[in-house]
């Protein structure tokens, strides 16, 4: 139910920044569909198996966020409510993992590659790919995080984590390969259809007649400085964190407040550490990291979809 | 009718596990709606198809969770080597049991009402314009699109390719890339025939009256349909 409003909420803020012209409700609507058909094709692996991909972080480069989201939920409804192939109880969850960790927190981390690329269609490609990957590592990360707060089964937390992003670590190369390759196929015929181009490309891609381009002083050191100290912090300097109550929980002791209780639900990262890894310094890191990351990306993600793109 | 199913669902979905006697007299009353709307058993084979993997990852649950273990062939001859986990089996009937259920009814829905009867439930219930909109597209071209898919296989494989491993991806991203291409252009076609046929940008009202019976006793199930969150609700609150 958390999940269904989470997903709610965040579809509709999706939704308000979706400006019906933009792109007129056909052209999203053929998106749709396109999106449900690629989602059936299976590409193949290797000896005999082949795969399907989500499309999201595609959805989300070539759409925009906010039509990105539309268009995957829309797909995951069709599939729930026509064909009965998600449940509709698991409607709010399979849009957050599905919909909105893919093509919010892929998209964010889209921008944040790109950045780090060089400004050119290779660089749109690689990050679009890379993104693509991640995007459905973290797709696995967050059902399992979400598996021990609401699961009915006993499986211990850190085999789902394990088995579920190991496994989508390797699927998901299929995802960022595929995703960057249609990218770059899109890219060669019709630019002007990819609106996560970055100003510089769009203005390349429309080919505008104002002069030399000028290039904003991209804030790239600042960006991934700031993470870099954010994920050192949160693995390595929480090691040294004091054990010791902080103010508040040590007036609670003292007052007595019912601090001995169990707590009702064992949530997987209670405490900051990790449940079920072993090895304190481990667990602590992996909780701070997984912290990170989910947080940034999907906030980030939410971020972008809500600004406007400023065409030349 | 939607609300209906929907409550049902969800009910399912609350209802403790292992309860088996709610989930039989579930499976009972669905099965009549299904009966009396007239849905055979051969789309409700094709239905469960679809949930075959999920219950295979149930089974896989019952045998692998953690939990004390128990043996269900006690000491019968060469099996009592089976053993599962006890809570994980209670686990994987349960939801085996809702996604049965709640697959079931979904299909009870579709069938019941129809692809344009149920763009109307969701218009009624206040579902955002332009995601019913964007459902009505998909509904209706995503036919049209498998059909390009397929095409594109058909081509390739004219054309003597048959992609076998990953190092073949490019030429069907590519030829994908193409096919979204082709795909935003004909959404730009229909949105100019839409508009010359006065389409303004709103969702017609129209599409709230539309005739009930979709298909042999559907306005009948339509009607029973309020009996399946009753029984749910109760099982629920039973357990």
């Amino acid at each position: 139910m958390a999940t269904a409003a989470f997903s709610g909420a965040a579809v509709a803020v999706a939704l308000r920044s979706c400006r019906r012209d933009a792109q007129p409700t056909a052209v999203a609507g053929m998106a749709a569909a396109f999106v449900f058909a690629a989602q059936m094709v299976n590409f193949p692996i290797a000896a005999g198996t082949s795969g399907h991909v989500l499309g999201g972080v595609l959805a989300a480069v070539l759409l925009g966020p906010s039509l990105g989201l539309v268009v995957l939920t829309t797909v995951i409804l069709v599939q729930a409510l026509v064909f009965a192939d998600g449940g509709l109880t698991a409607l709010g969850y399979n849009v957050l993992n599905m919909g909105i960790v893919t093509t919010f927190g892929g998209y964010a981390a889209y921008l944040g590659l790109r950045r780090l690329m060089p400004a050119s269609r290779s660089g749109v490609v690689m990050a679009a790919g890379l993104a693509a990957w991640l995007s459905v590592v973290l797709s696995a990360a967050a059902f399992s995080l979400e598996w021990l707060v609401g699961a009915t089964a006993p499986v211990p937390f850190d085999r789902v984590f394990g088995s579920m992003v190991g496994v989508h670590a390797f699927i998901g190369l299929g995802e960022g390969a595929a995703t960057g390759l249609v990218l770059s196929a899109v890219l060669a015929s019709r630019p002007d259809l990819v609106r996560g181009l970055g100003s510089a490309l769009m203005r390349e891609a429309l080919k505008s007649e104002d002069g030399p381009i000028l290039r904003r002083v991209e804030p790239r050191g600042v960006f991934v400085g700031a993470i870099m100290i954010t994920v050192v912090v949160a693995t390595v300097v929480s090691q040294f964190a004091s054990d010791n109550p902080d103010g508040l929980e040590r007036v609670a002791v003292d007052r007595g407040l019912g601090f001995g209780k169990p707590p009702y639900v064992r949530l997987p990262f209670a405490d900051y550490a990790t449940a079920g890894l072993g090895n304190e310094s481990l667990s602590l890191a992996v909780a701070g990291f997984s912290g990170v990351v989910i947080t940034a990306l999907v906030l980030g993600g939410l971020l972008a979809a809500t600004q406007r793109v400023e065409r030349a | 009718m939607l609300a209906a199913v929907v409550a049902f669902v969800v009910l399912v979905a609350v209802t403790p596990a292992g309860a088996w006697g709610s989930f039989a007299a579930n499976a009972t009353v669905l099965l009549l709606v299904c009966g009396v709307g007239r849905i055979g058993p051969r789309r409700f084979l094709r239905q469960m198809r679809l949930l075959a993997p999920f219950l295979l990852s149930f089974v896989l649950l019952a045998l692998f969770a953690g939990g004390e273990r128990v043996r269900p062939f006690g000491d019968l001859a060469g099996l009592s080597w089976v053993s599962a986990s006890s809570e994980g089996s209670l686990a994987a009937g349960t939801l085996a049991c809702r996604a049965v259920l709640g697959a079931t009814a979904g299909l009870l829905l579709v069938e019941t009402l129809g692809h344009m009867g149920l763009l109307a439930a969701l218009r009624r219930v206040r579902l955002p314009g332009l995601i019913v909109e964007l459902i009505g597209f998909v509904l209706r071209y995503s036919g049209l699109l498998a059909d390009w898919f397929g095409r594109r296989s058909i081509a390739m494989a004219s054309r003597g390719y048959r992609p076998r491993r990953l190092t073949d991806l490019p030429p069907l991203a590519a030829s994908t890339g193409t096919l979204f291409v082709r795909s935003f252009e004909q959404g730009e076609r229909i949105d100019a025939a839409m508009r010359a046929r006065g389409y303004d940008g709103s969702v017609p009202a129209a599409l709230g009256d539309l005739p009930t019976q979709h298909r042999p006793g559907s306005s009948a199930a339509r009607r029973m349909a309020f009996v399946l969150p009753l029984v749910a609700g109760v099982g629920a609150v039973l357990g």
